[in-house]
């Protein structure tokens, strides 16, 4: 059979290379399906422990009042709880339509929920499926609620001014985010007993808007 | 053996009329391998396509802006030309392609000899009316191209290996409207 | 997935446009070289006494498209982050016919033209000269005719998304596609090279 290949004319021999390239994609079918992937496994664990993939809820309050709009806010929670109260900037996205989504893989991409489970689980589907830059938000929803919207800064009276800063910078991003410091000085327990409901964010405006892709037409 | 000797090796001669003797063109098929390997290095190093039709574009956008700003203000489509101010229209990925392609063919055209200033037309064809037809067929194309938001290098080439529906439907038109006038014009090109 | 290059940050802006210059150079070479530099030949194809606009494109499609095909399916390259248009069929089933027309009597579109200029080629000046003074007309006209440009719009869609069909059958069938129509190009060719001579 080689015999007859090599006998054709080269532009027969390209043509039949052609066909048999054409059969084998009709077999793979999708090359790019998401619902199967390859994972590897050891750059996954070896990742895993890193501090490069958490963003501390301080970070990304500073991120938002910068207006540094460089990264997507992921959602993980239900579209009722979204709806009731969001981090501003979020996108609401839920665990199972993650794979369809319209994230891309080269984004910058920092996921929450109500805790770091769920956050995680969402962490290894996204970077099993090859998303390059993927991080959580530490300790998520009820970090963003008792560290930034209402946070708790035990200064008294005598505090140095270093204290005093952070008491006056921690009031500032509270009020931001359409909260207040808690000046109560209470027991931890008291002060989550206070924690009023959160309502959704009216009156924080957004500095800028996310930069427009490069035109990349012809 | 030379450059010379090397690309002569691996031509065919187009039989045709003595005048459209095409000078040692290399094979289509070579040329569409060639081609498609480029096409392919672009994809997988920029994640986009080759263009031509949008430096024009920008020429005229940032001509009429001179000359005419009332127009500009306010139009989309010369906006999008124009970008936001910020940095020079021009600065962008397609001016430097466009660049490296005259660059690129005039090279070509030098090693096989084929740069003259000349003007093309067919056996039966006055330079007065080929360069009036140029004009005229280039405004179609200009406005044609602009309608369908790209041009062969674009939309076609782009758009054909993506299998992007708008590319493959606007390639067929082409095709179709060059050979539906084709009879028309047969007097420049025959 | 690592490509495209670009697209995941492994070089800056500027190094793109020093890119595009090079990858610019070989498009050019090619074009030129593959007689895209000479508006008779790039005519030829439409009476069909030399199909090679045709065998060029399609080659050159088929070939990228196969690269790509199997550049994703072994994870090297991520599809979703290759720009292309989208699709609005109206304005471009126009607009490629206005430019087909365009393209028959003037004898270039607007990659050839720059090649045709590079060697030489005053008609090619010429050429785009009008094809500036369209997009100018295209330009003016744009408030009025902005609903037609933005209608019948598909999005991002691609043939095997609009026909439910799997990627690789659509391959597939690309290529046949392809080979019958140099088959017959080839045939042509002849066709009309016999009937010269036996005039």
């Amino acid at each position: 059979m080689l015999k007859i290949y090599a006998a054709l004319p080269p532009r027969k021999q390209i043509g039949i290379i052609a066909i048999i390239l054409g059969i084998v994609a009709v077999f793979i079918g999708n090359p790019q399906d998401n619902t199967t992937t390859t994972v590897n496994i050891k750059e996954l664990s070896m990742t895993a422990g890193d501090n490069v993939n958490s963003v501390s809820v301080q970070e990304l309050s500073n991120w938002i009042i910068q207006g540094k709009m460089d990264y997507r806010l992921v959602d993980l929670r239900t579209e009722a709880d979204y709806d009731e109260y969001n981090i501003p900037s979020s996108e609401c996205v839920s665990m199972s339509s993650l794979t369809k989504s319209e994230l891309m893989r080269n984004e910058k991409i920092i996921l929450y929920a109500d805790d770091d489970i769920v956050a995680s689980q969402a962490w290894f589907i996204l970077k099993a499926d090859g998303y390059h830059s993927v991080s959580i938000l530490k300790k998520g929803m009820e970090a963003w609620k008792n560290e930034v919207v209402f946070p708790s800064c035990n200064c008294g009276e005598h505090s140095t001014a270093e204290l005093k800063q952070l008491h006056d910078k921690k009031a500032e991003v509270a009020k931001f985010f359409g909260g207040a410091l808690q000046t109560d000085g209470g027991t931890e327990s008291s002060v989550k007993k206070n924690l009023p409901k959160l309502k959704a964010p009216k009156k924080v405006v957004l500095k800028t808007n996310r930069k427009k892709p490069a035109r990349e037409g012809c | 053996m030379s450059i010379k000797e090397w690309f002569h090796h691996h031509d065919h001669d187009n039989v045709q009329d003595g005048e459209l003797t095409p000078k040692h063109y290399t094979n289509p098929y070579l040329i569409g391998l060639l081609l498609g390997i480029v096409l392919l290095a672009t994809f997988v190093i920029m994640g986009r396509g080759m263009g031509a039709s949008g430096v024009l574009s920008t020429v005229v956008s940032v001509g009429v802006e001179k000359v005419l700003p009332a127009s500009v203000e306010g139009n989309a489509f010369y906006q999008g030309y124009l970008g936001d101010g910020e940095s020079n229209p021009f600065k962008n990925w397609l001016s430097f392609e466009i660049i490296g392609m005259i660059i690129g063919g005039f090279v070509s055209g030098a090693i096989s000899g084929r740069n003259k200033i000349t003007i093309e037309k067919g056996p039966r064809a006055t330079n007065k009316m080929r360069l009036t037809l140029a004009f005229i067929g280039g405004s179609l194309m200009g406005f044609g191209a602009k309608m369908a938001r790209g041009c062969t290098s674009g939309q076609a080439l782009t758009g054909g290996t993506m299998l992007s529906v708008g590319g493959w439907v606007f390639m067929l038109a082409v095709f179709a409207g060059a050979y539906a006038f084709a009879y028309f014009v047969r007097r420049q090109w025959t | 997935m690592t490509a495209p290059f670009y697209k995941f940050g492994l070089f800056n802006d500027e190094v793109s446009f020093i890119i595009a210059f090079v990858l610019g150079l070989a498009f050019g070479f090619v074009f030129e070289r593959g007689g895209f530099g000479s508006g008779r030949m790039l005519a030829a194809q439409f009476y069909f006494t030399d199909m090679r606009v045709f065998k060029v494109m399609f080659t050159a499609i088929v070939v990228a498209m196969i690269g790509l095909f199997y550049l994703s399916w072994i994870g090297f390259i991520d599809l979703s982050l290759i720009y292309f248009g989208d699709t609005f069929i109206m304005p471009q089933i126009v607009g490629g016919l206005i430019l087909g027309v365009g393209f028959v009597i003037g004898g270039y579109c607007p990659g050839t033209s720059t090649v045709a200029i590079a060697t030489g080629r005053l008609d090619a000046i010429v050429y785009l000269l009008g094809g500036a003074f369209g997009i100018f007309v295209f330009g003016e006209v744009f408030p009025y005719i902005s609903d037609f440009f933005y209608s019948t719009p598909m999005g991002r869609i691609t043939l095997p998304e609009l026909f439910g069909i799997d990627y690789g059958i659509i391959v597939f069938a690309v290529i046949l596609l392809a080979i019958a129509g140099f088959t017959a190009a080839d045939w042509g060719e002849k066709f009309m090279a016999s009937k010269k001579e036996g005039k």
